[in-house]
């Protein structure tokens, strides 16, 4: 995306968000080493959440500061608080600034904690609960809120307004959801090229044979036509 | 108390375990490396507890770095040591491919020193986890010589071929059916080795009538068609389970299809380019006359897995497929 805005001399700035353990992928070492090269303008916000599904990202990563990947493409990185949702916009501004000034990529550490397991199934119980406790002290909403009424922004009354619109907003996007049903079974063949005439077949064990008894009778075209000319 | 024909009951999961543990006590050149095969047990608590017995310079918990986990795999293995690499899911394969294609399969052809490492991990479809959780794998690498490949369907098969596995000079891919983990539970013996060679496949099913040749989890769905066309239309299917997909063991093919005349290959994967292509092409060449009908297919659409229900429902071959393939070849 962001070589198509080179490409086409646009002034849109990337923006790809990934995690410490997705940061050690061989994908994602290329994908930044071509785009500080390219000088691209990118924002990559690198969630350092401290876990990689149920691995403690200090099990399987040597780095200590996490702005010190930068170095290794040639970019420039800042760390900020990641729960602190004006320091973020701080960095994202200045950051957004630099690339759309043409002077490419810059990777905005977030120093954060995942709350929640790597999955519906994980309930992450190999994670301390000292930690999650500690961080669910600084948890950004409930902080950027009080900041929000602290400083006379918002006020405890409009926040509860903005609070219920949002969840009735969720709960008829949910329920909407699933009152939806399933997709019917052929549509399984769909959508694999832009071409529909290239979708895939039906197998042939599920087509009846056009002229004869069909599969399930267990007649073949063969039988069927030897039959015929009897 | 015990007597020699103990057994106890394990389940495919537990078998692949357990595997592991004894190549591991029994050769300290094993050892495993892959994501959260450590503290955590891996994803599917394949590796549970093996980090306390062998510690952590055995059970080695890596980066999310495929590429990295089959090269220090093959290096190692070049020093003389036997890795056995977990890839969370066999999908995730795919960043490792020019590590395997390029240097693990070509190693002993290139420079006399082969590369006896394994590559294992949950392959399949059937439990809803879409398109990157649910691959088989096996076409992609059939191509490419200098690879071996295991895919058992019994608990049995998962333990003794693993071993053979990882005992193998040269490097195998080894793809663990996740339907099966669990839901396969077999009486396997106590105080006898288990141990299966790599490229012989099995009679999971005798007959006269038929052949159906397959491996994996359909080795299940086709046994299911096979007693309903034994129970509803009295003839005798044959089933091959292949076991191991290379080397292939055309020959045990080739001798049922004498008998029978008539070969159905059953295979979960795509058609296009699958193993059932090539096993018919073998068949054609060496036991042509022997036919008395066409070579079938049942397999996968050709798609990505899709997630929802009703549509990985579709996607996937049935018993109903392979009855129907079965009736209709009966029939020619």
């Amino acid at each position: 995306m962001a070589l198509s805005f080179r490409t086409r001399g646009e002034p849109r700035v990337c923006f790809t968000f990934q995690g410490d353990g997705a940061s050690r992928t061989g994908t994602s070492h290329e994908g930044f080493a071509m785009a500080a090269a390219l000088n691209l303008p990118i924002v990559v916000v690198l969630e350092h959440n401290r876990w990689a599904f149920g691995t403690p990202s200090t099990a399987v990563a040597a780095v200590k500061d996490w702005a010190d990947v930068a170095g290794a493409y040639g970019v420039p990185a800042v760390t900020v608080d990641g729960n602190d949702v004006l320091q973020a916009y701080e960095a994202a501004r200045q950051a957004i600034a630099r690339a759309r000034s043409g002077e490419g990529m810059t990777i905005i550490v977030a120093e954060t904690y995942r709350m929640l397991g790597h999955a519906q199934h994980d309930a992450q119980k190999y994670v301390p609960d000292a930690e999650l406790i500690e961080w669910k002290e600084h948890d950004p909403i409930r902080s950027f809120a009080d900041y929000l009424v602290e400083f006379g922004f918002e006020s405890d009354s409009s926040l509860e307004a903005i609070r219920s619109e949002v969840a009735a907003e969720l709960d008829e996007a949910t329920e909407g959801v699933l009152a939806e049903s399933h997709p019917a079974a052929e549509e399984a063949r769909t959508r694999v090229y832009a071409d529909p005439a290239l979708d895939a077949d039906v197998p042939w064990t599920r087509r009846p044979v056009p002229g004869y008894e069909g599969l399930v009778s267990g007649v073949s075209p063969r039988l069927a036509s030897s039959r015929e000319g009897a | 108390m015990m007597d020699s024909a103990a057994t106890v009951e394990t389940t495919y999961l537990t078998a692949i375990r357990e595997a592991l543990q004894e190549e591991m006590r029994a050769d300290e050149s094993v050892f495993l490396l892959g994501e959260d095969i450590g503290a955590y047990g891996g994803a599917f608590k394949v590796t549970e507890g093996m980090l306390d017995e062998f510690g952590p310079d055995r059970v080695i918990d890596t980066p999310i770095a495929e590429a990295a986990i089959v090269g220090a795999a093959i290096g190692a293995a070049h020093m003389g040591l036997k890795p056995v690499a977990e890839m969370q899911f066999i999908d995730f394969i795919a960043p490792a491919f020019d590590m395997i294609v390029n240097f693990a399969a070509k190693s002993r052809y290139r420079t006399g020193i082969g590369a006896g490492l394994v590559i294992r991990g949950p392959c399949g479809a059937g439990s809803r986890s879409g398109p990157f959780h649910s691959q088989s794998v096996e076409s992609y690498f059939a191509n490419v010589a200098g690879l071996k490949m295991g895919s058992p369907a019994r608990a049995y098969d998962a333990k003794g071929l693993l071993r053979a596995a990882i005992r193998d000079p040269d490097p195998v891919l080894f793809f663990e059916h996740k339907f099966l983990y669990r839901r396969i539970k077999e009486e396997l013996p106590v105080d006898e080795e288990v141990l299966v060679p790599l490229g012989v496949a099995r009679t999971h099913r005798e007959g006269s009538d038929l052949t159906i040749v397959t491996y994996g989890a359909m080795v299940y769905k086709s046994a299911d068609a096979a007693d309903r066309i034994a129970e509803e239309d009295g003839s005798e299917i044959e089933i091959i389970d292949l076991r191991t997909l290379r080397p292939l063991d055309t020959a045990a093919i080739v001798e049922s299809v004498k008998r029978t005349g008539r070969l159905l290959i059953v295979h979960e994967a795509p058609r296009f380019g699958g193993f059932a292509g090539e096993i018919t092409a073998q068949v054609c060449e060496e036991a042509f006359e022997w036919l008395d009908a066409p070579i079938r297919r049942v397999t996968a659409i050709d798609t990505p897995v899709p997630y929802a229900p009703t549509l990985e429902d579709y996607y996937l071959p049935g018993e109903d497929d392979i009855v129907a393939a079965a009736r209709w070849l009966l029939a020619y």
